[in-house]
């Protein structure tokens, strides 16, 4: 099994550039689309309605990201017709800048609830309850960044268990707030909102965990979807 | 020799075994301990492979890698070559094929050649392909060897376009009916195996695609050897890549790995372009 993946080196330089330039702009959709999760937390935590309009305004260029790698990657494919580790980056480019965008939809998603809430005088105090999932959340998110930019599969398994957590406490969210609806009927609309945003945190979590997945298929080939967390750690080691 | 070449050299110096899969149970032909030399020159060394029934293998790496060398190995070709001296067991089933009380004339019906250059004989279309299968005395019987040309072209997809001007002279055709004339020459002596060396390489885009198609088609009758260098191309026609290099066999493997998660390291360098 490969242990490392050659980056550069190609007898042609401007395949080296072309694939360089990709890499960045992975890395700088990356870093939009943390910074999406930070402003959705923030209004999270502080109603703050700024916040929610960056949200918006990082989502159209993150967007825009999407479209622009997805086009650089047709390019290679059609000019270079890329083999083994440079074909498995493309391959892996083009998922994880999908997985990536849909982040930024999620923490669209959340903000624009919290975004109703205000706008319906509902309470905004549920949705601190989802801080914490968030944190770890966000956590997860810059952990699969720097996985995907050091090209690291023992991390790339270190983060897959930790989504297993991040499921985990999104199953209690659910708890609590099955118990907060149960208490009072007037309380259900607001406990829904709440509901559909921890789902889009938990989504981020998969989302994120499908971009180390692509790691592992990019660095070793294996392709690990839909294997228990103790067959593919088994399996790389 | 730049810095990166040199690492190169020493990772093939060090490099004693072939890996992947360079075996087979039950090969048409099997290589053990190949070393072939020009005068003083080794070209190939310690090659060890077995050639798959009815497969499609391909062989692919740098130019003076030793492939197309090896290639000549498997029907002696290379005996044409003063210089060449070829040692260790080549077999043909379990034929030796280096044994001296082998025909060499009837081992090279049986291991058929197409070259890079089409080369029809100076001779009509139906000549070219007639004339082997006479002189080998597979027939002599006119209405045979009518049938057994139509059949050949036909199976070359040729037949279509040559079929009202069989008696006009081969060279005539373009250079990519003339490499489907080699082919259907190739075929109508009844080999077991087709040599192929770069058969594509002086030929358009849609002349090649043409070979290629027919060489999948002849593949489910016969084994067949392809040298080339487009890697598109060995990742196209064959189920299995050998990869040569500084007259090493590094690896071989089913096509789709080589080609989406080669082994070697050397592999990997050469078809992502890194070496060449």
């Amino acid at each position: 099994m490969n242990e490392e993946v050659m980056v550069g080196g190609h007898i042609s330089r401007q395949f080296d550039l072309e694939l360089d330039e990709i890499r960045s702009r992975v890395l700088k959709m990356g870093g939009l689309v943390e910074a999406q999760l930070d402003k959705t937390l923030e209004a999270l935590r502080d109603g703050d309605s700024e916040a929610i309009t960056d949200v918006e305004k990082l989502d159209r260029k993150v967007n825009a990201l999407e479209m622009q790698i997805d086009e650089e990657c047709t390019q290679i494919l059609a000019k270079r017709q890329p083999a083994a580790g440079d074909l498995r980056m493309i391959i892996a480019t083009t998922k994880s800048v999908r997985d990536l965008e849909r982040i930024g939809d999620e923490a669209e998603r959340v903000a624009n609830m919290v975004q109703h809430a205000f706008d319906n005088d509902a309470s905004v105090k549920a949705f601190k309850g989802l801080l914490s999932l968030g944190e770890h959340v966000k956590e997860l998110l810059h952990e699969t960044l720097n996985t995907y930019a050091r090209m690291q599969t023992r991390s790339a398994v270190i983060n897959m268990r930790k989504d297993q957590a991040i499921d985990d406490e999104y199953a209690r969210v659910l708890v609590r707030l099955v118990n907060y609806m149960k208490k009072d009927p007037d309380n259900i609309s607001d406990a829904l909102d709440v509901m559909w945003a921890a789902r889009s945190l938990e989504r981020i979590g998969d989302h994120c965990i499908n971009i180390c997945e692509n790691v592992i298929y990019l660095v070793e080939g294996e392709d690990v979807r839909h294997k228990a967390i103790d067959k593919v750690s088994e399996q790389l080691s | 020799m730049n810095t990166a070449q040199q690492s190169m050299a020493e990772i093939v110096k060090e490099t004693y075994q072939t890996v992947g899969l360079p075996l087979l149970d039950d090969p048409k032909m099997r290589v053990r301990n190949a070393n072939v030399f020009y005068a003083d020159k080794q070209a190939i060394f310690d090659v060890n492979l077995d050639i798959g029934k009815n497969q499609v293998i391909s062989m692919i790496g740098p130019s003076g890698c030793g492939k197309s060398t090896f290639l000549r190995c498997l029907n002696r070709m290379n005996d044409t070559i003063d210089i060449c001296r070829v040692e260790g067991d080549l077999l043909l089933e379990d034929q030796d094929m280096y044994d001296k009380k082998i025909d060499v004339v009837e081992l090279r019906a049986r291991v058929g050649m197409v070259f890079q250059k089409p080369n029809p004989f100076p001779k009509s279309i139906y000549e070219n392909v007639a004339y082997g299968a006479r002189i080998h005395g597979l027939t002599d019987n006119k209405v045979q060897l009518d049938e057994l040309v139509e059949t050949s072209l036909i199976r070359c997809g040729l037949w279509k376009e040559v079929k009202d001007r069989l008696n006009e002279p081969a060279t005539g055709l373009s250079g990519g009916q003339q490499q489907r004339l080699c082919i259907a020459r190739a075929i109508a002596v009844n080999p077991e195996v087709i040599l192929m060396d770069e058969p594509c390489s002086a030929l358009d885009p849609i002349a090649t695609a043409t070979v290629e198609e027919l060489i999948h088609e002849l593949s489910q009758n016969f084994t067949i050897c392809i040298v080339t260098h487009s890697m598109q191309q060995a990742a196209r026609v064959s189920q299995r890549t050998a990869y040569f290099h500084l007259g090493k066999l590094i690896e071989v493997n089913d096509t789709s790995q080589v080609f989406t998660n080669p082994e070697h390291q050397l592999t990997e360098a050469y078809i992502t372009g890194r070496i060449g």
